[in-house]
């Protein structure tokens, strides 16, 4: 059994819109032990960037109370944890490469400033020491260092993104989260970065969040996967064994909705109705009014976490019917 | 109808297309250099690249949003691109398009209802007492619920919107579309939803497509043939499953190499390409394009600019070593 490096427990977290409110994670369970790559998957408005932003407290404030659950870094409570306590984790031992590289960075400041801002806080090291290893992660993620004095605007999307995990690599930290990293980048770019990623995530044994609606980079990068519906989980478990024997509807559904590069072209499955609004969430399975399976007791009781295997875990009511 | 579908008369046909833009100081931006390929009636062409390869220009040219510097542009045998006047505006029935964003190319200030209705109003195709029928017929092709022309395309959802664009594209009966990357913005399960409709359409209504998309797999599943574009020209046109099974242009395999996909079959082999995409401002005219970023690239490659070459099977390649590429992309 490998270590434990973060647990999420039963974490539920509510935004209030107006006098609405909207329960964007609903009693999430996730745990992601050293070394280890966990893909968190699914559609726009799952709770996926929420999670990620409730695992680094950064969630905005006055709109979004965490109604339940805790988050553990080595066992210890992040919730329970001072302000400072909490500062001294983000940045060094837990950090974030965000999705959009354009606003996530500072246009006002050179990248080199910006990577070692974190490396000069938490080591409280000299100026030429931290730019010195700004340089350093530059080159490491391919990025020439007679740049670091560059803006970001002078920098291609590739680059940005780039500079990016340079800043979240600086410290070594032992989690990274990236909140769909690549998205906004070309295949040939996202061929690169990813390589780079998994090159890194070796060199250092450090463990990896990676969130992403792309179900080929979760079965390029991650040894385990969790795909999110309506706010929590519906299955979770290695990757093989989820895109090979998927167990719930709403993966199979996924994973038939998109084009495959090999094989016959047939028709592709869509999946019938929207996505779940977290304004207006279902009660019982939150998948319930999109599945073609649906019985009685989906609509009236949120399933149970069955255990199919070591490695494959569901929430679905029908699973013997599946097999 | 069907009997002139068989003689293989290409519905349009792209000549030497080439589109430059001058920027002031700068020089000559080379977005589209000599492009020319063909579209059967009933085909989906699809048309692959990076962003800033010009793929988009080129759907743009052909709906006429700016002006072409060189080359032509024949719809059925007719020079589209020299038209003018009330015939241009005729054939602009025939030729339509779907853009990427579905949340900016709807009038946020009007109703589906108006957004819908607007092409029969232009176009004075129809009685002001029929255009309410023609709208609904409309709705019920791409199955919008009839309610929906009420409101206006934020209180929609992407794929919805999605919808209202093919709507508004199908209003003029078009034989011929150009789907500027429809479906990039939306959730995958909206998105099967979307390309189902567009192939369900193509059969009802026999449409060509030109298809334009970043995504190999979306492409792949489409398109009849395909053409890879790198910065602004051509590198390789083939039928689809030629393409993917006997892919020889680099540039090509390194696309197709870097698309992560969910299969765990086959053990891959990828090639990861070195550097961004490289400035279309002023390129060297004797130098092949995708020279710098090339993995087996040679000296006279970087002399001797390659041209777009027939090896058999309507397979077009540009470059010079394609007989080499494909054993040396297994090593």
């Amino acid at each position: 059994m490998a270590d434990e490096l973060l647990r999420i427990e039963n974490l539920s977290v509510e935004y209030h819109v107006g006098v609405k409110v909207s329960n964007a994670v609903n009693k999430l369970d996730i745990t992601i032990n050293q070394g280890e790559a966990l893909g968190l998957v699914g559609e726009t408005g799952a709770g996926k960037t929420t999670t990620a932003l409730s695992i680094m407290n950064l969630l905005p404030k006055r709109i979004s109370f965490i109604t339940s659950g805790n988050v553990y870094y080595r066992g210890k409570s992040m919730m329970e944890m001072s302000e400072e306590q909490q500062n001294a984790i983000r940045g060094e031992k837990i950090s974030m490469v965000f999705a959009n590289p354009l606003s996530s960075l500072n246009p006002l400041f050179t990248v080199g400033h910006q990577i070692a801002l974190a490396y000069e806080t938490h080591y409280k090291v000299s100026k030429a020491a931290s730019r010195k290893r700004a340089a350093e992660l530059l080159k490491l993620v391919g990025i020439a260092d007679y740049r670091i004095d560059d803006y970001p605007h002078q920098l291609s999307g590739g680059m940005r993104q780039r500079v990016g995990i340079a800043a979240a690599l600086a410290c070594n930290p032992e989690l990274l989260i990236c909140d769909e990293p690549t998205t906004a980048l070309d295949v040939t770019i996202q061929a690169q970065i990813l390589e780079l990623m998994k090159n890194l995530q070796k060199e250092f044994n450090s463990s990896l969040l990676m969130i992403t609606h792309n179900l080929g980079i979760v079965a390029e990068m991650c040894q385990n996967v969790a795909i999110m519906y309506g706010g929590a989980t519906v299955e979770h478990g290695s990757v093989r064994e989820i895109f090979t024997h998927p167990m719930h509807h709403y993966t199979k559904g996924l994973l038939n909705a998109i084009p495959k590069l090999e094989g016959q072209t047939a028709a592709l499955e869509s999946i019938p109705g929207l996505v779940a609004n977290a304004l207006d969430l279902p009660g019982g399975c939150r998948f319930h009014p999109r599945c073609a399976y649906c019985t009685e007791e989906c609509k009236n009781e949120l399933p149970h976490l069955m255990t199919i295997s070591d490695e494959h875990y569901v929430r679905c009511w029908n699973v013997e019917g599946i097999k | 109808m069907s009997a002139q579908n068989n003689t293989r008369e290409p519905i349009l046909k792209v000549e030497h297309l080439t589109k430059h833009f001058i920027i002031k100081g700068k020089g000559n931006l080379h977005a589209v250099d000599d492009v020319s390929f063909e579209i059967m009636p009933n085909e989906t062409l699809g048309l692959v690249g990076e962003s800033g390869c010009g793929k988009s220009t080129v759907g743009n040219v052909l709906m006429r949003f700016f002006p072409e510097t060189a080359g032509s542009v024949f719809y059925k045998g007719k020079d589209w691109l020299k038209m003018s006047g009330f015939k241009k505006k005729e054939l602009r029935r025939d030729i339509q398009m779907i853009f990427q964003d579905p949340y900016s190319s709807l009038n946020p200030r009007k109703t589906i209802w108006s957004i819908l209705s607007e092409p029969f109003v232009i176009h004075r195709l129809c009685k002001k007492s029929e255009i309410d029928t023609k709208v609904r017929e409309l709705m019920d092709t791409v199955g919008l619920e009839t309610y929906i022309q009420e409101l206006f395309p934020h209180e929609l959802d992407g794929g919805k919107r999605q919808m209202v664009g093919i709507a508004r594209a199908l209003a003029l009966n078009p034989k011929f579309i150009v789907c500027d990357e429809p479906v990039s913005s939306l959730d995958v399960s909206v998105q099967a939803t979307i390309i189902n409709l567009l192939v369900k359409l193509q059969k009802e209504m026999e449409l060509s497509y030109l298809f334009i998309s970043h995504d190999l797999s979306v492409v792949r599943h489409i398109s009849d043939r395909i053409v890879v574009m790198y910065l602004g020209q051509i590198v390789e046109t083939a039928e689809k499953n030629e393409l993917f099974l006997n892919t020889l242009h680099p540039y090509s395999i390194a696309l197709l190499s870097a698309v992560p996909t969910t299969s765990f079959e086959a053990e891959k082999t990828r090639i990861v390409l070195e550097g961004d995409v490289p400035s279309p401002l002023n390129p060297n005219p004797d130098c092949c394009r995708f020279a710098p970023r090339c993995w087996m690239a040679q000296e006279k490659c970087f002399n001797e600019s390659p041209m777009l070459d027939d090896v058999g099977a309507e397979h077009c390649v540009a470059c010079h070593y394609w007989r080499q590429s494909k054993q040396r992309a297994k090593v």
